[in-house]
């Protein structure tokens, strides 16, 4: 704009000569802000100075005393890391700052696509089905409301260690808590023993979110980095971006011959594990830990839409780990039915990111109008 | 400039009507979406179903989906449907927690995971997983839920986030009401109105 501006000529008393392309150059345009009315951080506890068996989030800075505001929807982002490789694996209560015995917890839960574990009438609920000796990723969505009992559902992802030899895990979950209070606590304990402890660099943030919420404060998940809808067919996306500790992506691909979606990381080109569930199998394809990618579809198709919508977490001296779902669209036209894939993968890099690609391994490409965006927050 | 997600709005099912719609038009269309169902207890056994763009969940053929149950034991499935459905049956509290692509130009996708729990402490949680395609290009507007025509249970709320690149809004020039433009190419005068508009001089 500053170039055309200096085109145009400022004449006295109030004149202006220009062109008429000079004179309708003078609108531009500019991005708006969007209101802050979505996902706020309302709690946040990082363990710092030495390990721990139990911890709790009741406000932000690691805050020990108060409680968080009491929201709608809550989600809830854990990252836990094992303090002396004896296991460890989240037990979670609310609104109690210490181990407490009310039965009022009943769950079920899927270990990477075996058969599901029903458990009722707990004192807690899991975000994991088994212990795990070097890290783990947990999302969990809340419905928060007073009028209704807190049910909640999520995913996560769990490695035993660094080494794509040390596979990772991933586990779906549903959970009540038969209470209609509002979660203004979030107590986690490390599973079985005292000795099990949460490491430093363990963190937990619980967003929060009115179903009215005001445009005030900062929203949590900033966009990172995005690619524009492809004009013109590619075999890889990529989004340049500043790595954070917790990330949300969404992809959308339509293959131009064949094609799946898999994610490399700042561009590598081998050095990733992932295990993969297509379409609801009783049990998940076994740990590969030998890919050039991480797989987010388990077939690769042509002429079809693919979407993917993935977590992922990447904390210092840590490698990524990255949980995934993604639906196909089955074939053109309405009379076809979805396909869908549930994986969960990692890279042994340890190196902070700085971009994502989805990518496609396959003999096609990207068509057009395939995009991907990613969000995140430390 | 980096964006964010933004709430698109909330809508409350009142007890008297077999749909519940959420029109958010009048905000800027989002290539990405993400929602919560809350479903309350007494929706009489039925499954939940969504459709975009309209009032009623008849008319429209162009869904297909897919509902896995209790983590792929068993699925339904629907192909040339007015809805896509979310969930299997429920009589329960129950949520669904959904994402759906939404760029335009392109087909809309759709997956849902649904939790719901039996009453009391003892409960029993099952869990299903819904897919659904919607074969239209036009950017959804609107989102209508709905569970086979039962009457939604007072009390349930359908809350829609969106997220896209930021919006572009004009910027006009810094200059005062009542300058004057002389085009030297079409010999035109146009005089400025002071916030957006030029009007050429007769």
């Amino acid at each position: 704009m500053r170039s055309l501006e200096l085109a145009v000529k400022y004449l006295s008393g109030l004149r202006l000569t220009g062109t008429e392309a000079e004179r309708t150059a003078l609108e531009t345009t500019a991005p708006t802000t969007p209101p802050n009315d979505s996902w706020k951080e309302i709690g946040r506890f990082e363990v710092t100075g030495s390990a721990t068996n139990t911890f709790t989030v009741r406000g932000l800075s690691s805050a020990t005393s108060g409680d968080m505001t009491a929201k709608d929807n809550l989600m809830i982002l854990l990252h836990t890391e094992d303090s002396n490789s004896s296991g460890i694996r989240a037990r979670i209560r609310f609104n109690t700052t210490s181990a407490d015995s009310t039965g009022k917890y009943s769950d079920k839960g899927q270990d990477n696509g075996g058969t599901p574990t029903n458990r009722s009438g707990q004192d807690f609920t899991y975000f994991g089905e088994a212990d795990c000796n070097d890290q783990s990723l947990e999302i969990a969505y809340v419905r928060n409301r007073d009028d209704f009992p807190k049910i909640l559902n999520g995913e996560s992802a769990r490695t035993h260690g660094a080494t794509l030899s040390q596979h990772a895990s991933r586990y779906a979950f549903g959970a009540k808590w038969n209470d209609t209070a509002q979660v203004t606590k979030v107590h986690i304990q490390a599973h079985s023993t005292a000795s099990n402890t949460f490491g430093v660099g363990t963190e937990c943030v619980v967003l929060g979110c009115d179903d009215d919420e005001a445009d005030s404060g900062d929203v949590f998940w900033d966009e990172l980095g995005t690619t524009t809808p492809l004009v013109s067919s590619t075999s890889t996306m990529t989004a340049t971006f500043t790595g954070k500790k917790f990330m949300m992506g969404y992809a959308w691909t339509y293959g131009d011959g064949l094609a799946r979606n898999t994610l490399r990381i700042n561009g590598a080109t081998s050095g990733y594990g992932d295990r993969i569930n297509s379409d609801g199998a009783d049990g998940d394809a076994s740990w590969n830990g030998s890919l050039g990618m991480i797989r987010l579809q388990g077939a690769n198709t042509a002429s079809r839409g693919k979407f993917s919508r993935f977590f992922m977490c990447k904390f210092s001296g840590k490698t990524p780990l990255v949980i995934n779902f993604c639906t196909d669209d089955g074939g053109s036209g309405s009379g076809t039915e979805p396909v869908f894939f549930q994986s969960v993968g990692k890279s042994d890099s340890t190196t902070a990111i700085s971009n994502i690609s989805i990518y496609n391994d396959e003999s096609g490409n990207f068509g057009a109008g395939s995009y991907f965006k990613i969000w995140g927050h430390d | 400039m980096a964006t964010h997600w933004v709430l698109l709005g909330t809508a409350t099912a009142s007890g008297s009507a077999t749909t519940l719609s959420l029109d958010f038009s009048a905000k800027p269309t989002k290539s990405f979406l993400k929602f919560t169902i809350q479903v309350k207890d007494g929706n009489n056994g039925s499954s939940n179903e969504m459709c975009y763009n309209t009032d009623s969940r008849t008319g429209n053929t162009k869904y297909s989906w897919v509902d896995w149950s209790q983590f792929g034991t068993s699925h339904s499935a629907g192909t040339g449907q007015s809805f896509h459905r979310l969930s299997g049956d429920v009589n329960d509290n129950a949520i669904i927690v959904g994402h759906i692509i939404n760029i335009n130009g392109k087909e809309k996708q759709c997956m849902t995971r649904v939790t719901k729990a039996s009453d009391g402490d003892s409960s029993t949680v099952s869990i299903a997983h819904g897919f659904g395609t919607w074969n239209d290009t036009a950017q959804i507007t609107k989102i209508t839920w709905s569970a086979e025509g039962q009457t939604l249970v007072s009390g349930g709320k359908l809350v829609v986030w969106g997220a896209d690149d930021a919006e572009l809004t004009p910027v006009y020039p810094n200059i005062p009401n009542g300058a004057i433009f002389e085009e030297s190419d079409t010999g035109k005068h146009y005089m400025f109105d002071g916030t957006d508009t030029w009007n050429e001089m007769t």
